[in-house]
């Protein structure tokens, strides 16, 4: 009997692997790991993957998974079944066998509770009958051993309380090989054998572990312990290639030592590994086992396990791995803000010449590919049955990714409608594709079929948590078409939805927020955008395509939108518009919603730059609607003040002002959380309000006003002291470097030397200037 | 009051006398009882870590008394012997301070394997323990009293503040502290195989706790055939109004005990011990789609806070409106999420029947199991504290 042990530890391995996958935010800003990043459409599969699935493509180490083969649990049952009749159910054997710990049992034997505890257990009943006591004999001693070998017991120590109180009274095994012999039963003898073989591991006693499996395991290759014996044995092997041998027939032979089997894998002993083979089919394991940690390009051992073994499984693996590889380096860097596939190699040089080594990668990658696609087109006539399929729906992605989209089609087409579910499902996310690039994204039955294909992957998620990553890759995709087709609405919920699937977990978290909805419009949309994003929030009789990418999307509240919608038509200087949208939101939306009073709280049309700390008041009630209204009404005035007033205004809602959140929600982009969801705004924001965000632009075009229309001095000084401010901070908005500087060095315009002679008399000038302002027209 | 001021309406002139006779209803209503319960909650989990929300939760309900369960025993087959498990990690009670009792479950398995000998050993180390634990509890508390004196109040701000010595101030804050608990609870659902031992187990017991009341909890059963079950020798019992073990287990409605139950086991007014009253305050959520069942939720405190991903139909009832991942499950938009519970009702009729037979005063516990702000603000502190004054 085989305890849990392997199964646990690979569960919490994973989970760890899970949680490292997760967001983390590094001392250097935020990031998320490159395996969360990956993009990944191709997930076909065939039977027999499962116990490979710690191998596929990953970022990570291992590939985390939330499944695990239980096919050799199952043949044990089935073992134990034939052994005492067939009355018993494998199911009630398994309970006995995985799911009962070494303590219940114990307790239920001791109790003669056994027949209570496991009510209507038929594997119980059996052993509980008289002629059976030698095999309850052997289960009390293997549960035991279990027992025995489980750290993790519950038990406390009386003497102590908190931490390392644990007390692990160990039971009393002994005499292993008096059991052995005792055992006339030879199915009994076996067993015996292999508990006392993995104790004998665990004690280090590599001899021991040899003679037992030699002795009692090796004639017999009809039962699954025999490959799990041999697991053992090999790990006591001395010779390295020979100890490679031995894990390969493991590898070949049971489900559940396939990760441990890579583990202890001894790599770049191929030659000597592989003349130990007997055949093709060993040469083709060794080779496969090779490769399926390899993260670089490996068509050359593709082509020799298909030389080897046409129609393994770990032909169709190896080749759903180099798939992934390619998605990788072509869709991730194509698809997330990072720019960079999630593994690269020593040697690629992304730092450098980015724009280059890209373009090289690239090229390079489309090379592959293409030398991937007419390989497996060469040798898809001689395949048949599932093999067939899958090697089809790999030629058909393939043939995506190299922008082949008619050929694409081809051959998804060809996917022959008796494949597995897995391969119809990525039919399905083929089709998706080939829809998304052909059709009219705006036609309501191409949405709603598109909608069937996203779900047809979503429902199969639950049992395979991996998919979360080809929705998170087709949202992405399909968010992109949508872009191009003008659709920002859709494009941005869609972006949305990737991003949820791609942490696929129910996280406290990722409660969204105000900014969480409207993030990606701030970068991307037009004010006719957000009108089509409010006619579907609001639309009462959606499709199932727009019921479907609304869903933990679209803002519950329509004023967020109008809010933006409002900020876009002010960016873009549309006072009439960016008026009519603040009035029609709740007059304290800004008091209840997101940052805004924490940042709208100041006078507006006193610059911040002209005002001391301790002249700061931060009571100022802000409304977007009635600023905009006195915006209106001090243009329409066109005299020096009202120019003055808007110059102030400007300057304010530029990033250097006290009102910058009138255009932007986040201060100034670079590096902040925002930056790394959404991606870096700092283009998009240079060119708010024709450039004033950074440089100022319309608050000196209005001081500029107001210095030739004022006829007092006061206002002159102060129109011709902001103009030098305004030039000064414009001049050095997109100063980037000393040498650039050395070249184009700031001046100081005539109004400073203004400001210093003709209106040196001025309240302005005897309240504003200084030494160092004065210093810029020496 | 509706009516009153429907009749202050119509008799204004008589206002005075509704007045007066709105008076004597309501004297005459509080003539009618003659006692307060001792308001109690029971804590159960491995951990106690309360905070400010805790905290206000036992101020609002005026929570005096509270059973905390210290550990569990349990039978080890392996070294045959009875041996502690699931210790508390830490009691940190907040601001509050309600009266506590330790509490210990032990298995039927211990009493019914144990020899006198591993009896008397047992009670003696249960003793011990629970004075460990009650060491444990009175440091955290001294660090806490400690801190407040070492960093008082905005301390960085005075600039002639001088330290004192943390350990010394923690020291003298430890030494006023004396584990001095008032009554030990004793938890077992023996039965009347294992009779004889426990009630010898409680008597070794109560030898350990000189200075304080051991009581025992009583399960229905128990009370309902007293003759068989026995008496036990303690100075208290706890009448357990429910049948159940952990929340988690209950998947049916029958298993979190009903009233019509209640009513089949609190049959007769005979028993001989003085009884506190232990009453269910659970709830769980339970996901459907469509018709079908999909699994119960046991964390849902965020269905509750998280409006945008669970949309409110009514109190009970939530429609999920994203697809999301909940451990194994993935739930998908449309999902409806039901948080279920006993009902005020039935908690009403288990209250009456409580009281048709048992003797209650002002002495009497009435506690609650269990402790959990997420069931509290399902039933909501107005509800609950209705219970305790329905008694």
């Amino acid at each position: 009997m085989e305890p849990r042990i392997y199964p646990a530890i690979m569960r919490v391995f994973s989970s760890l692997l899970l949680v490292l996958s997760f967001q983390v935010s590094f001392a250097c800003g935020w990031s998320v790991s490159p395996e969360t990043s990956r993009l990944a459409l191709f997930k076909a599969q065939r039977e027999g993957f499962f116990k490979l699935t710690p191998f596929y493509y990953s970022a990570d180490y291992y590939y985390a998974t939330n499944t695990f083969s239980t096919v050799d649990q199952e043949l044990n049952c089935l073992e134990w079944k034939k052994k005492l009749g067939n009355l018993i159910d494998t199911k009630d054997v398994h309970t006995i066998l995985y799911e009962t710990d070494g303590e219940q049992f114990e307790t239920a034997y001791e109790t003669k509770s056994l027949k209570k505890v496991f009510d209507k257990n038929t594997f119980i009943e059996a052993l509980l009958l008289p002629k059976n006591k030698v095999f309850l004999n052997y289960m009390l001693f293997a549960k035991k051993l279990e027992y025995n070998s489980n750290t993790d017991v519950r038990w406390e120590s009386w003497n102590q309380i908190g931490y390392n109180s644990k007390d692990h009274k160990l039971a009393d095994v002994n005499d292993f090989e008096k059991k052995i012999k005792m055992a006339k039963d030879a199915f009994l003898k076996q067993r015996y054998a292999f508990l006392i073989l993995r104790y004998s591991f665990y004690a280090q006693d590599k001899n021991e572990v040899i003679r037992l499996y030699d002795t009692y395991l090796s004639s017999n290759k009809k039962t699954i312990l025999e490959p799990w014996a041999l697991y053992y044995k090999a790990l006591c092997t001395d010779n390295l290639p020979l100890q490679n041998y031995l894990l390969s027939k493991v590898f070949a032979s049971c489900e559940e030592k396939t990760f441990a089997v890579l583990q202890h894998y001894n790599w770049k002993l191929t030659q000597e590994t592989l003349a130990l083979a007997q055949n093709d089919e060993e040469r083709s394991v060794i080779l496969s086992i090779e490769s399926l940690r390899n993260p670089a390009p490996d068509l050359k051992t593709i082509e020799e396990v298909y030389r080897l073994s046409p129609n393994s499984i770990n032909l169709s693996f190896l080749i759903g791995r180099e798939v992934n590889k390619l998605e990788d380096w072509i869709f991730t860097p194509q698809y997330t803000n990072d720019g960079s596939p999630s593994v690269t190699f020593a040697g690629t040089d992304w730092y450098g010449d980015y724009a280059k080594a890209r373009e090289e990668n690239l090229n390079k990658d489309i090379l592959h590919l293409r030398a991937l696609e007419y390989f497996l087109i060469s040798i898809r006539e001689q395949t048949a049955g599932e093999q067939k399929d899958y090697i089809t729906a790999a030629i058909a992605q393939l043939c995506f990714m190299d922008d082949d989209i008619v050929l694409g089609k081809k051959y998804t087409d060809m996917i022959s409608d008796k494949a597995n579910a897995s391969i119809q499902m990525q039919k399905n996310i083929q089709l998706a594709l080939v829809s998304l690039k052909q059709d009219n994204l705006k036609r309501e039955e191409v949405q709603n079929q598109l909608f069937k294909y996203f779900d047809s992957v979503e429902n199969l998620v639950e049992t395979d948590n991996g998919l979360f990553k080809n929705l998170y890759s087709l949202y992405r995709i399909a968010s992109g078409e949508f872009s191009k087709q003008g659709d920002r609405a859709v494009a941005g919920l869609l972006m949305m939805k990737s991003d949820i699937k791609s942490e696929g977990v129910y996280s406290s978290y990722d409660s969204r927020y105000f900014y969480s909805y409207i993030g990606y419009f701030d970068r991307t949309a037009t004010t006719e955008d957000m009108d089509r994003l409010m006619a579907l929030q609001q639309k009462k009789d959606k499709t199932p395509f727009e019921k479907y990418i609304c869903s933990g999307t679209i803002a519950p509240d329509i004023n967020y939108y109008k809010d933006l919608k409002g900020t876009i038509a002010f960016r873009n200087n549309n006072l009439e518009l960016a008026y009519e949208t603040f009035a029609s939101m709740p007059k304290d939306f800004w008091e209840k919603t997101y940052a805004f009073k924490d940042y709208l709280n100041e006078n507006p049309f006193t610059p911040k730059i002209l005002q001391t700390d301790k002249e700061r008041k931060f009571d100022y009630r802000f409304n977007k609607t009635e600023f905009i209204a006195k915006l209106i009404q001090l243009k329409k005035q066109n005299t020096a003040s009202s120019n003055l007033q808007l110059a102030h205004a400007y300057f304010n809602v530029s990033y250097l002002g006290n009102s910058w959140m009138m255009s932007a929600y986040d201060w100034t982009s670079g590096e902040s959380y925002i930056d790394y969801v959404y991606g870096d705004n700092s283009e998009k924001e240079k060119t708010y309000q024709k450039g004033n965000y950074y440089g100022l632009a319309m608050a000196k075009l209005y001081y500029e006003k107001a210095l030739k229309l004022s006829k007092n001095n006061n206002e002159k000084a102060m129109a011709s002291l902001m103009i030098f401010e305004c030039s000064y901070y414009g001049h050095y908005a997109n100063m980037v470097s000393a040498e650039e500087e050395a070249k184009n060095p700031f001046k100081a315009g005539k109004e400073l030397v203004n400001f210093y002679s003709i209106y040196k008399t001025t309240a302005t000038f005897k309240k504003y200037n200084c030494p160092l302002l004065h210093s810029f027209i020496n | 009051m509706l009516i009153l001021i429907e009749i202050c309406k119509y008799f204004g002139v008589m206002k005075n006398i509704v007045f007066i006779l709105l008076f004597v209803v309501l004297n005459g209503a509080t003539c009618e009882k003659e006692h307060e319960v001792v308001r109690s909650f029971c804590y159960w989990k491995t951990g106690m870590y309360f905070q400010k929300e805790e905290d206000s939760l036992l101020k609002e309900l005026k929570v005096q008394h509270m059973y905390i369960r210290f550990f569990d025993v349990d039978w080890n087959p392996y070294a045959k012997e009875p041996l502690p498990v699931a210790t508390i990690n830490e009691v940190r009670l907040g601001e509050s301070n309600p009266e506590i009792t330790p509490s210990i479950f032990i298995t039927n398995e211990v009493v019914l394997q144990s020899d006198k000998k591993q009896l008397d050993s047992l009670a003696v180390r249960i003793a011990q323990r629970v004075q460990k634990v009650g060491v444990k509890m009175n440091e955290i508390k001294a660090e806490k009293n400690a801190e407040a004196i070492v960093y008082p109040k905005d301390y960085y701000k005075n600039e002639n503040y001088k330290r004192l010595n943390y350990d010394s101030v923690k020291s003298i804050e430890l030494a006023k502290l004396k584990v001095d608990f008032k009554e030990v609870l004793i938890d077992c659902d023996w039965t009347e195989k294992s009779k004889d031992n426990y009630f010898y187990l409680l008597q070794q017991i109560k030898k350990g706790f000189p200075t304080a009341q051991v009581s025992a909890t009583i399960r229905l059963w128990q009370y309902k055939y007293a003759s068989k079950a026995g008496i036990p020798p303690v100075d208290k019992g706890l009448l357990m109004c429910y049948n159940l073990t952990k929340p988690e287990d209950f998947t049916t409605k029958n298993s979190i005990g009903t009233s019509e139950e209640l009513a089949q086991y609190i049959t007769h007014d005979k028993y001989k011990l003085k009884l506190d009253i232990a009453l269910p305050l659970y709830s769980w959520a339970v996901v459907f789609r469509g018709n079908q069942f999909k699994g119960i939720l046991s964390d849902y405190d965020q269905v509750r806070t998280d409006t945008i991903k669970f949309r409110k139909l009514s109190d009970s009832k939530y429609v999920l409106q994203d697809d999301i991942l909940v451990g194994q499950t993935y739930l998908r938009n449309g999902d409806e999420i039901r948080i279920e519970k006993i009902s005020n009702e039935e908690l009403d009729k288990m209250i009456s029947i409580v009281k048709s037979k048992i003797k209650i005063d002002s002495q009497t516990r009435v506690t609650f199991f269990s402790f959990d702000k997420k069931y509290i603000n399902d039933y909501g502190t107005q509800n609950i504290s209705g219970y305790y004054a329905r008694f």
